[in-house]
């Protein structure tokens, strides 16, 4: 697979997905490197280890650097940053915007159909009590007046008359038997002697004993309801009076529910016809094209569209006493109005804040990513300002030493010649010949001993520059320690070279591998007794690796100090010593791609083992 | 940071590297002194009467080896712990002083002569705090800058001088050269005069061509900020 | 100051043997110790008039010679050898009980010269 193209997320996801579904033929990037003999970890065992090399794989590939990716370092740490922030600022918003418009939706809402229901609720009662207004004067008169009298057609006039002043809305008055025979009439129509015993109306009266007719087109053409109610008499007889009232009234009951011009209120019939003036929904006696729940007595109120496609509330209560139900129309547009408002006014609010957010984050993040790389490299700097120092220092050191060794065989050049000189002063004859060669031969021999000290610091300062070269670390450590060599003369400690054969090359910085040796054996050196040994090995660790040992068998450290060995400025040295030689070390082979491990028992002696890429992963110039 | 830093272990290790030569220098004398000794021993018993002035200028020859050579391995102990501090109290006379004897083989090379004008009695010895390296640095880098335009060699005196400010350093150069002008303008237009002026910004100091005599005029703070 | 009883201490042997010899020449007789232990050995078997000490040396060192001569024969004054820009040692050694020091490498005349210095301002 070209794993290599694909970006770091992919690849986890697919490695997420080979560790859950093995066995698909390609080798899963974590090596299962039990064998089929391994009793010591079962197949869940395996998975939590995978999963935990997966964790460190995923948060070493966002947290930490590793060369090249660094420069991406500060971006992806933007974007993160960025994305966390918007989703914990954005988030709750957008919660709260959604639970808030759904809380003010619903209480608009009741708000609205409360207030529909209730005013649904009166109106209906106001037309229910018209009604029975309208009942108890009839039935009154069919109490009061004998069956004699109300057939006589002048008491019928009169009664009339009298009801018309006093009574709004009669068209006409009527006494009907009980053989459905209109027996007297005061009105406008011709129906003496007209015969309703078919008629439904009246068979329903006989039953019920009131009656309330649905709305029909009567007298000139306007809209009429007819009431009647039945008395029965002592003497078997049944008086049904009927009476005809105009619907004006029913207007005026609409009237009085104060509508806007967009809503509508009228009455209809259990099938549903208008039976008063609707503005929009079709004439008296139309059908209403709107469809009703079947009926409760409460009133319901309900959403739907009309057939000129506005979104409308429709409140229908049906009425108790009759056959009428009142439906109120509101469009919601208008009752919703406020909601809309309410909500467009939200949505603003809303973006508007998404726009804030979203501008003081990025500019928040901006500046954050900002100062941490400022902080960075910062760091960076001063790191290495560090050790720049601590090199420059410990390069001083040398060629000091270098100068104070000198010393000793320049001493010795001194005397010899001074001897000669003496010899030649105090004995004329020259007798010494072998003697004089003796002392010439010294004399050259401490030149070379001078020389090879001078020498050794003449490489060490040509070499001074930075550079990238194969370094054979064997040579590097003799070079070392032709520096060191005196010091462990005069203490009597003893030097063990187990230095590999053929020690691969590895390509790195001269001056920094020095450095790292000449620490890591000062220190050996420091914490050794007099008459204590060093011993130094080089080997192959594998084929990208070579190791280099030293171990002493000084004072070794507790496991406190093993602990905090590498840290900055901490030193076991009571006066001199920055604390930083290790630290230094530690930065050096870290950054060359190398590992550097500390083993150690008090008393006993400690091993510090440094393990070094052959090709090192940084370029020159460090 | 520093951006001289960058320059300092060069520098340290170019002073060391001369050092180092002079040093092999004088081993090659003592060498061939003490050769030449038991040449002549080996000849013959009579052969050290015969040449015994050759063998005394041979046995004189290695003292004063030794002596320059004592003083060399001393110059390079001074100089090896001019990097025990970053910034130090250091005294100017002396580390021009030392600068020059250090510098002395390469001059000797383009044929000019360093001398060092020794401070006037009354003035009070100058003491900066500064950097110790780059001090240095930047006295040898003006040394440098003069040698590159005396093609024909000459004298060079480098002294402090307390007519201008406190802590200014005059390099003066003598012998056969163009006019002051001119001289100036070649000094300027060297490729060290730039890498001098650096330099001498790390230090927070200036350096400048001398208006009146031929020569570099270089003025440093008495404290460095850190 | 012919008949003195010298004891030279470096562990340079070839520095130490041609210095006794050069002093042998000027009528001083001078033993030579290599190093630490052999010098208290040979103090105690022939105690010398005076200690010529090299104070960089393998093993018990330089200054601890001093000290123990100082503790066990504080009579025979010690001038010691140190190696150049090394003041503070020889400033050291005085503070120990040495005479003086000298820096190697040595002008033999000066050598002679201390060593006369030490013997005449023992009581």
């Amino acid at each position: 697979m070209a794993m290599r193209f694909r970006p770091v997320w992919i690849r986890q996801l697919g490695f997420l997905i080979q560790l859950y579904f093995p066995g698909n033929g390609s080798e899963p990037y974590y090596e299962n490197t039990l064998k089929s003999g391994d009793i010591l970890f079962d197949k869940r065992d395996q998975k939590i280890m995978n999963f935990k090399n997966l964790w460190t794989d995923l948060t070493k590939g966002l947290l930490h650097e590793s060369g090249h990716e660094a420069t991406n370092r500060y971006r992806i740490l933007r974007r993160n940053i960025f994305i966390l922030m918007i989703l914990i600022t954005i988030i709750p918003l957008i919660i709260m915007a959604v639970i808030y418009q759904h809380e003010y939706h619903s209480s608009i809402k009741q708000e609205i159909v409360i207030p529909l229901q209730t005013l649904t609720h009166k109106t209906r009662h106001t037309f229910e009590l018209f009604f029975e207004e309208r009942l108890s004067v009839i039935r009154f008169i069919a109490s009061s007046y004998s069956f004699k009298e109300l057939s006589d057609q002048k008491t019928m006039n009169r009664i009339f008359n009298v009801l018309v002043n006093e009574y709004c809305c009669l068209v006409d008055l009527g006494l009907i038997n009980k053989k459905g025979i209109q027996l007297s009439y005061a009105g406008p129509y011709d129906f003496l002697g007209k015969d309703y015993s078919e008629q439904k109306w009246f068979q329903e009266v006989v039953v019920k004993g009131t009656y309330i007719s649905n709305v029909f087109m009567g007298y000139r053409k306007f809209p009429h309801v007819a009431v009647a109610v039945l008395r029965r008499t002592e003497d078997g007889e049944a008086l049904i009076l009927r009476a005809t009232i105009d619907t004006s009234k029913f207007d005026d009951i609409i009237a009085s529910m104060g509508l806007n011009p967009e809503s509508d209120a009228f009455l209809i019939s259990r099938s549903g016809i208008i039976q008063t003036s609707s503005r929009f929904y079709g004439e008296i006696m139309d059908q209403c094209p709107l469809s009703f729940p079947p009926g409760n007595y409460e009133p319901i109120v309900t959403e739907a569209t009309d057939p000129r496609g506005r979104e409308i509330l429709v409140a229908c209560a049906p009425f108790s006493s009759a056959e009428y139900a009142l439906v109120l129309v509101k469009p919601k547009s208008d009752v919703l109005h406020t909601w809309h408002t309410l909500r467009s006014k939200m949505l603003f609010i809303f973006i508007s804040s998404v726009m804030l957010i979203i501008l003081v984050v990025l500019k928040l993040t901006d500046t954050l990513v900002k100062r941490v790389k400022e902080a960075d490299e910062k760091r960076e700097l001063a790191y290495r300002e560090i050790q720049h120092t601590h090199k420059l220092a410990s390069i001083g050191r040398l060629a000091a030493g270098v100068a104070h060794e000198i010393n000793n065989p320049m001493a010795i050049i001194n005397e010899k010649a001074g001897l000669m000189k003496d010899l030649v002063a105090f004995d004329d004859q020259f007798r010494k010949k072998e003697k004089f060669l003796g002392l010439t031969d010294s004399i050259l021999k401490s030149v070379e001993r001078c020389r090879a000290i001078t020498h050794r610091l003449l490489g060490f300062a040509r070499r001074m520059e930075v550079q990238l070269v194969e370094l054979d670390l064997n040579e590097l450590i003799q070079e070392t320690l032709g520096f060191l060599e005196k010091e462990a003369l005069y203490r009597n400690i003893e030097l063990v070279l187990n230095l590999a054969d053929n020690l691969p090359l590895i390509s790195s910085d001269r001056g920094q591998m020095q450095q790292v040796f000449l620490n890591i054996i000062n220190n050996a050196l420091a914490a050794v007794e007099d008459e204590g040994e060093i011993v130094i090995t080089s080997w192959e660790e594998d084929s990208d690796t070579v190791g280099v040992s030293i171990q002493d068998n000084g004072s070794g450290m507790s496991e406190e100090t093993l602990k905090s060995i590498f840290d900055p400025f901490f030193s076991t040295k009571q006066e001199n010593g920055t604390g930083l030689g290790l630290a230094i070390t530690y930065g050096i082979v870290k950054k060359m791609g190398g590992d550097i491990k500390v083993k150690s028992k008090q008393g006993e002696g400690s091993t510090f083992t440094v393990y070094l890429p052959k090709k090192t992963k940084i370029g020159p110039g460090e | 940071m520093n951006k001289c830093e960058d320059k300092e272990v060069a520098f340290f290790g170019k002073i060391t590297a001369g050092i180092t030569h002079e040093l092999k220098n004088v081993l090659a004398i003592i060498r061939e002194s003490s050769g030449l000794m038991e040449d002549i021993i080996s000849i013959s018993p009579e052969a050290i009467v015969k040449y015994q002035e050759k063998i005394q200028n041979s046995m004189i020859r290695i003292k004063e080896q030794i002596k320059r050579g004592v003083n060399l391995t001393d110059r390079l102990n001074k100089f090896a712990h001019s990097t025990d501090e970053t910034i130090a109290k250091i005294d100017l006379q002396e580390t021009i002083e030392q600068l020059v004897t250090l510098a002395q083989r390469f001059a000797r090379l383009k044929h000019v002569e360093l001398k060092t004008v020794p401070p006037s009695q009354e003035d009070p010895p100058v003491t900066l705090v500064t950097r110790h390296i780059q001090l240095q640095m930047v006295l040898f880098a003006s040394l440098e800058c003069c040698f590159t335009v005396m093609s024909g060699g000459g004298e060079i005196n480098i002294g402090i001088r307390k007519l201008e400010g406190k802590n200014t350093v005059h390099v003066v150069c003598k012998g056969d050269l163009p006019g002051q002008s001119e001289f100036s303008r070649n000094i300027s237009e060297s490729e060290k005069w730039p890498v001098l002026q650096e330099i001498a910004d790390c230090l927070e100091g200036s350096v400048d061509l001398d208006e009146t005599a031929h020569g570099i005029v270089m003025r440093f703070p008495d404290e460095i900020s850190r | 100051m012919k008949n003195l009883k010298i004891l030279l201490v470096d562990d340079e042997e070839e520095f130490v043997t041609t210095l006794a010899e050069r002093l042998e020449l000027r009528g001083l007789q001078a033993r030579t110790a290599l190093n630490g232990e052999a010098a208290l050995q040979m103090i105690e078997a022939d105690t010398p008039e005076i200690v010529i000490l090299d104070v960089l040396m393998p093993g018990i060192g330089g200054f601890e010679v001093l000290r123990r001569i100082k503790a066990q024969h504080p009579q025979i004054p010690v001038i010691l050898l140190t190696g150049r820009g090394s003041e503070k040692e020889g400033v050291k050694g005085m503070g120990l009980g040495a005479f003086d020091y000298l820096m190697k490498p040595l002008n033999i005349e000066e050598l002679i010269k201390k060593m006369q210095e030490a013997i005449e301002s023992q009581p």
